[in-house]
Parts: structure tokens; sequence; C-alpha cells
């Protein structure tokens, strides 16, 4: 049987996001300036996260077949 | 106001221009050529280059001037940290496929080189380490689905005999047999919850054996994975390359037995080793 790559659809970009955003190492130095804003781009995730949900409830009401990531132009 | 309180919002202002955004951390190897630039592009599209620190080297791109305060304000824009997420997994993919690398997670900017090579420096040995628990091996993942209702009949098949029959009980009382089919429900949803931790553990167990170790990882609601079935384990092994075969066989092998029994597998990857590079060094 083959396998199947689960990289398709939204789950890919849910599956991308949960590693890039809340795995990985941090690495402070005297010259890290920018995740000061990790913060602000988690709230970002969970806006993107909602909007996740949105757009698939959405879809769901109307029945498209579309694939989430070509519909968000990803 | 006392020098050396200076508020965190102004201290940012006055800070120099965000520049270098760094995706990973390699070692070096003999012969390695700093000068050849990583063939995908990063943030921006900007050229990824190697930055040498010693035995280490940092995967950077610079940030075009028009991208100031690169990270900060993206947070507004869920389609545009959705862009800059994918580049910077881009760029730790077309890695991850040549050697090891140790992701970074994703926001990581400086002012500067020599910024990023201070970080390394004062890191130098914990990441050297983090390299070592990784190296050569990439990140797989593994997510099982249940669809309960085609288990709660295959374990019914199975266990005709076991509880007590439809004759039992419509032939005692209505009061009886209300208590008899209420043990049955309680029974069989009981039987269903121990068979999927049964699965999970085995299917644990199996890929650990050709694993280097795992990795938990969160649950995914319906409305993200999309499917009819409930996913029931999400989780992240760290495979040696030349156990990948291996590992790939033993999810065939669980796939092949399943689908009779309501279970499904989906793999993703290779990764970066994200789940297991999982770690803060220094504090802000």
């Amino acid at each position: 049987m083959k396998v199947r790559i689960g990289h398709e659809r939204n789950t890919a970009i849910a599956d991308l996001l949960d590693r890039a955003l809340s795995k990985g190492v941090v690495l402070w130095g005297e010259a890290t300036i920018s995740l000061a804003g990790v913060g602000l781009i988690y709230v970002g995730l969970k806006v993107l996260v909602a909007s996740v949900e949105t757009m698939h409830t959405m879809r769901a009401i109307h029945r498209a077949d579309a694939p989430l990531l070509d519909e968000r132009g990803a | 106001m006392v020098p050396g309180s200076v508020p965190r919002a102004e201290e940012r202002m006055s800070a120099p221009e965000p520049r270098i955004y760094a995706y990973g951390i390699v070692r070096l190897h003999d012969g390695d050529d700093l000068a050849a630039p990583v063939p995908v592009h990063g943030l921006h599209g900007g050229a990824v280059r190697a930055l040498a620190c010693g035995r280490l080297a940092a995967l950077v791109s610079d940030l075009p001037p028009q991208a100031s305060a690169p990270l900060d304000d993206v947070w507004r824009d869920p389609d545009r940290i959705k862009s800059l997420v994918l580049e910077h997994h881009r760029v730790l993919h077309g890695v991850v496929l040549e050697r090891t690398v140790l992701p970074l997670r994703f926001g990581a900017v400086f002012s500067d080189d020599d910024g990023v090579a201070t970080a390394l420096a004062m890191h130098c040995d914990a990441l050297w380490e983090a390299l070592d628990r990784v190296d050569g091996a990439r990140e797989w993942g593994v997510k099982i689905f249940c669809d309960q209702d085609v288990l709660h009949s295959h374990l019914s098949q199975d266990t005709d005999g076991v509880g007590p029959g439809p004759a039992q009980i419509n032939a005692p009382s209505a009061g009886r047999a209300f208590f008899m089919r209420r043990q049955m429900e309680h029974r069989a949803a009981q039987d269903v919850r121990d068979s999927i931790i049964r699965r999970i553990v085995e299917s644990g167990r199996l890929l650990s054996a050709a694993a280097r170790t795992a990795a938990a990882l969160r649950i995914q609601p319906p409305a993200i994975h999309g499917r009819a079935d409930e996913m029931v384990c999400n989780s992240a092994f760290l495979v040696a390359r030349e156990q990948e075969n291996r590992f790939l066989a033993v999810i065939d092998g669980l796939r092949d037995v399943s689908p009779r029994s309501g279970f499904d597998y989906e793999l993703n990857g290779p990764w970066a080793p994200c789940s297991f590079a999982h770690f803060s060094l220094g504090s802000a």
C-alpha cells in the first residue's frame, strides 16, 4: 500500500505553523530584535487559525471543492 | 528617565533597523564552501547564505530596507504571516534534504551579521549538543485517525458471545432489559476506548523501534484536518536517514491491517527536526 503524504489541503499549513511558530530553537542574543515580536506573531497565529476555520466553515456551507490553499493564494 | 531603564518600546524604536533573518544552524564540515549560495530563496526573496562562527554556521538572508519592522506588523495580516512562514519553511526544507540543520523558530531577526555571530558564539556548546541529537536524522509526522463506528462494528464481530445477546435482553422484564442494554453500551464504549489506546501504544512502539526518538504533537480538530473520522494521535519521530525505509515500511504495515478496524494513518515530512529542537537559549 502506498503511504499518503499529508502535505495537502489546509492540514499541511497547520502542521507547518505548529512547527515553525511553536517549535524550533529560540536564540536570544544581544542583537536579537524581532523575537520580541513573537507574542504578536502568536496573536497572528490565532487570527490565522481562526481564518482557516472560518474558511473551512464557509467551504462546508457553500460545498465548494477548491482546496483551501488555492483559495487563499498560497 | 533613569539611565538603563528605557522602556522596551522606545528601546526598539531607537534600535538599528532589523536586517538579518536567521533560519537555522548547521555544522561546518571540511570542504564546505561558504561562498556557495544555498539554492533556495529566503524571506522577501533574499539570497540565503551561511554565516560562519567557529564550528557552526547560521543560515541567514538579508531583509530588504523596505521590510523594516519586518515581523512586528505582519500579525495584522494573516495572509502575510502565512507566506512568510512558508518561506521560512521552504528554506529549512531545502536544507534538510541535503544536510542536518537545527531549525530556529520563525521570527529570528538580528541587527547585523555580527549580532548573529555573537549569538552563535554565546551558545556554541548548547547548539553543538543539539545538533548532535539530530545529526543525520529528519523529522516525520504520523497522525492516527479512527472511525469509531467502524471500530465498534469490528469489535462487535470479534466479541460475539462475550456480551449479553439479544435473546438475553429480550427475555427478562423491560426494566432488566434496559439495564442490560445500558451495560452493553457502556462496555462497548469502553472497548472502543481501550482499543484506541492499545492501537496508539502499539503503533508508537513499532514506529519508535525505527526512530531515534518521538514527540507528541497537538491533536488537530476536524476544522483543520477536514476528515470525517477522529484524529486520535499526532506525533513526530526523529528518524535517522538510513532508517527511513524501515520507518516507512512500518507505516505501510500498520496501514495494511488498519482499514477493517477503522484506523487510518497519515504521514507527513520530512521536516527539519523542529519538534526535537524545542528550547530557548539566552533570555529576552
